[in-house]
């Protein structure tokens, strides 16, 4: 065997500009497997967390009316304030944060201009901070206070509507009792959030605000809980069992994030089937170099392997030494696409990639910001650096077996 | 229908009435959309914004007293969109949808084919005195040829779509010739505003109106109507589901 690792280490010493050619191939190959995976999984995770942070904290509670036509944020069926008074002082008890909410579909404009729909949100500002992160992502101006009467936009609607810090928005909507409600309101604050839909979507006033012009009168239509250790259980079956002891479970409902993120995690479930069709894409690439530079190989080397077949090697040894020089392009190779992924991963970790001028008005379905970081992700680089060695070795049998099926007579003489 | 009708339908009074009371007026204003059957073609011109060159919808439509109506669009581009009221609900069939659906909840506040009306504009079906208290602001001339009563509308009870109305009457024909539509707000939202009348079976009959956007700079709906047909016989046809359907 110790000969045969010699033959083959000097075979591919012997033609190094191949060997290398074919390995920097495999090994772009699989830097681009490691980087995508680790930024796939980045923007997976990130989206969950979003899910989370932005949009649905670990579960939301309402009436059961309100949740079989929630995409219309319906105005009918609202939690009156005893109700949200109990359903908080449950959440708080198991030390979980609790906001309660309000959407109201709405058009925006601002001088008059063309009106862009949104959901306009109530939302109790101290309390909306310990569920959701909106408070940190703010860019200009400031986070309303409990009291404020002015209106906080994201940077996305500030740019559609041409309008900034100071500005009078209209606002068009209905109130809870369907009446048409038209205001103008002051914007106080712009922010930007790594939720593309928050920030495509929504626009933020307190519910005092609501209470006075929109007839809200201390109702909300959801109540959103984040739990403190950021997981579901055991809080979730906790707050079942504190709004059953509070007589409250025949009208309200617990749906978690998982429930109402199901759209998204569904996409995110195929696109990991993706990332498997990209693998499949890296074989295919790996294989193409590996039988082609194996069957120059064996073609330039008819009359050696003739020579040495009849000098004694048989033809085990003769396949065995070609499956061992195409591990050695592939060691090659993944050695150097798992450094070339850890090099792209570590800037991807540290640095980020910006790709707000591709994807800025383009849902991609993740709920991620434009610039994408990526997570490490060692687990994929033992993965390629073996898949890259064993792709190699099993696309090598087939040009080794054809080395050996010549007469050893024809091999000697072929020109 | 209300809004629409309030001044898309006729008057059956014929002289001046003296020394009514702001309510009675509004009585006759709701009285007077009595009617049998209606059916009409018509045109939507729907201009918004800086749109260059406004839309133009043609369809037609029939109506059998207040609570059924049926419309069905005839321009090239929604050929085939047909809509159905039926007391309180209102059914829409696309071009190429096979079922009709049930407009409800929060898309009946939609904008009717993208025009200054909302779904809800035309299911309202109660009665303005039902849900509004008036007063009478005076009385002016319209157009420098109508003598008109304005009346001020506020609503009375919490579930009314325009907290606040200001309709022009004419005093003669108890008809709207001009309705001012207001936010809780105060703020005005649209105006509506009769352009053309025309006498049809010795009544008049409002035949092109226009519906203002207040809130948006030239934004409104011209609303022509023309073949009106007022109490002929309807075919029960255009007033099923089943046949919307098909």
């Amino acid at each position: 065997m110790k000969n045969l690792i010699n033959l083959a280490v000097k075979n591919l010493t012997r033609h190094t500009k191949r060997t290398l050619i074919t390995g920097i191939a495999m090994a772009f190959g699989i830097a681009m497997l490691i980087w995508m995976d680790g930024m796939l999984r980045w923007a997976d995770n990130e989206s969950k967390r979003n899910l989370q942070r932005y949009e649905f904290g670990n579960f939301i509670i309402s009436t059961k009316e309100f949740k079989t036509d929630r995409k219309n944020y319906p105005l009918n069926f609202m939690m009156d304030k005893e109700t949200i008074r109990k359903v908080i002082e449950i959440a708080e008890g198991l030390g979980c944060s609790a906001s309660p909410r309000t959407g109201f579909i709405s058009l925006l404009s601002f001088n008059r201009g063309f009106g862009l729909p949104y959901v306009l949100m109530a939302m109790d500002p101290e309390k909306d901070s310990r569920v959701f992160s909106l408070k940190e992502n703010i860019l200009t101006g400031k986070y309303p206070d409990p009291e404020d009467t002015g209106v906080l936009i994201s940077s996305v609607c500030s740019r559609e509507l041409n309008a900034g810090i100071g500005d009078f928005i209209t606002i068009e909507t209905r109130t809870r009792y369907n009446t048409y409600q038209s205001i103008d309101i002051k914007v106080t604050g712009i922010f930007n959030a790594p939720d593309p839909v928050v920030n495509r979507n929504q626009v933020f006033i307190t519910r005092a605000l609501a209470d006075s012009q929109l007839q809200t009168e201390g109702t909300a239509s959801e109540i959103v809980v984040r739990s403190p250790s950021g997981e579901n259980e055991p809080f979730l079956s906790r707050m079942r069992q504190g709004l059953a002891s509070a007589g409250l479970e025949k009208d309200l409902v617990i749906e978690t994030w998982q429930d109402l993120g199901s759209d998204f995690l569904a996409i995110s479930q195929t696109k990991r089937g993706g990332s498997r069709i990209f693998m499949l894409l890296i074989f295919i690439i790996v294989a193409v170099g590996i039988i082609n530079t194996m069957l120059m190989a064996v073609f330039e080397r008819v009359r050696e392997i003739g020579m040495l077949r009849a000098l004694g090697m048989s033809d085990r040894e003769v396949i065995w030494s070609f499956i061992l020089e195409a591990a050695g392009i592939g060691f090659i190779g993944s050695f150097a696409g798992v450094l070339l992924g850890i090099g792209l991963d570590a800037y991807s970790v540290y640095v980020g990639l910006d790709f707000s001028s591709l994807f800025e008005d383009m849902d991609i379905g993740y709920r991620t910001g434009s610039v994408f970081y990526n997570e490490w992700n060692p687990d994929m680089m033992l993965l390629g650096f073996i898949f890259g060695i064993l792709c190699t070795v099993l696309v090598s049998i087939l040009p080794a077996r054809k080395a050996v099926k010549m007469e050893i007579t024809d091999s000697i003489r072929y020109i | 229908m209300r809004i629409l009708s309030a001044v898309l339908l006729i008057s059956a009074c014929t002289g001046p009435v003296l020394a009514l009371t702001p309510e009675e007026i509004l009585k006759k204003v709701d009285d007077n959309q009595v009617f049998q059957t209606i059916q009409y073609s018509g045109t939507m011109v729907i201009q918004k914004g800086n749109r260059r060159k406004p839309l133009e919808k043609t369809f037609f439509a029939a109506a059998r007293g207040k609570d059924t109506f049926y419309m069905e669009f005839t321009n090239p581009g929604d050929r085939g969109t047909k809509y159905l009221k039926l007391n309180n609900e209102l059914w829409i069939k696309g071009t190429y949808a096979e079922r009709a659906d049930k407009i409800s909840g929060h898309t009946l506040r939609e904008s009717m084919m993208g025009s200054d009306y909302s779904y809800e504009d035309a299911m309202e079906n109660e009665k303005l005195t039902d849900q509004y208290d008036v007063i009478l602001l005076g009385t002016e001339k319209w157009e420098g040829k109508r003598d008109c009563y304005k009346l001020e509308l506020t609503a009375k009870v919490k579930e009314v779509s325009y907290y606040r109305q200001v309709i022009w009457v004419d005093q003669e024909r108890f008809l709207g010739l001009k309705v001012q539509l207001f936010a809780l707000s105060k703020k005005l939202l649209k105006e509506m505003t009769v352009l053309d009348i025309k006498e049809i079976k010795g009544r008049m009959f409002p035949v092109e109106i226009k519906m203002e956007n207040k809130q948006h700079r030239n934004s409104y709906t011209l609303f022509r109507t023309k073949d009106v047909q007022l109490d002929e016989p309807l075919s029960d046809s255009f007033f099923s589901k089943q046949q919307l359907e098909k």
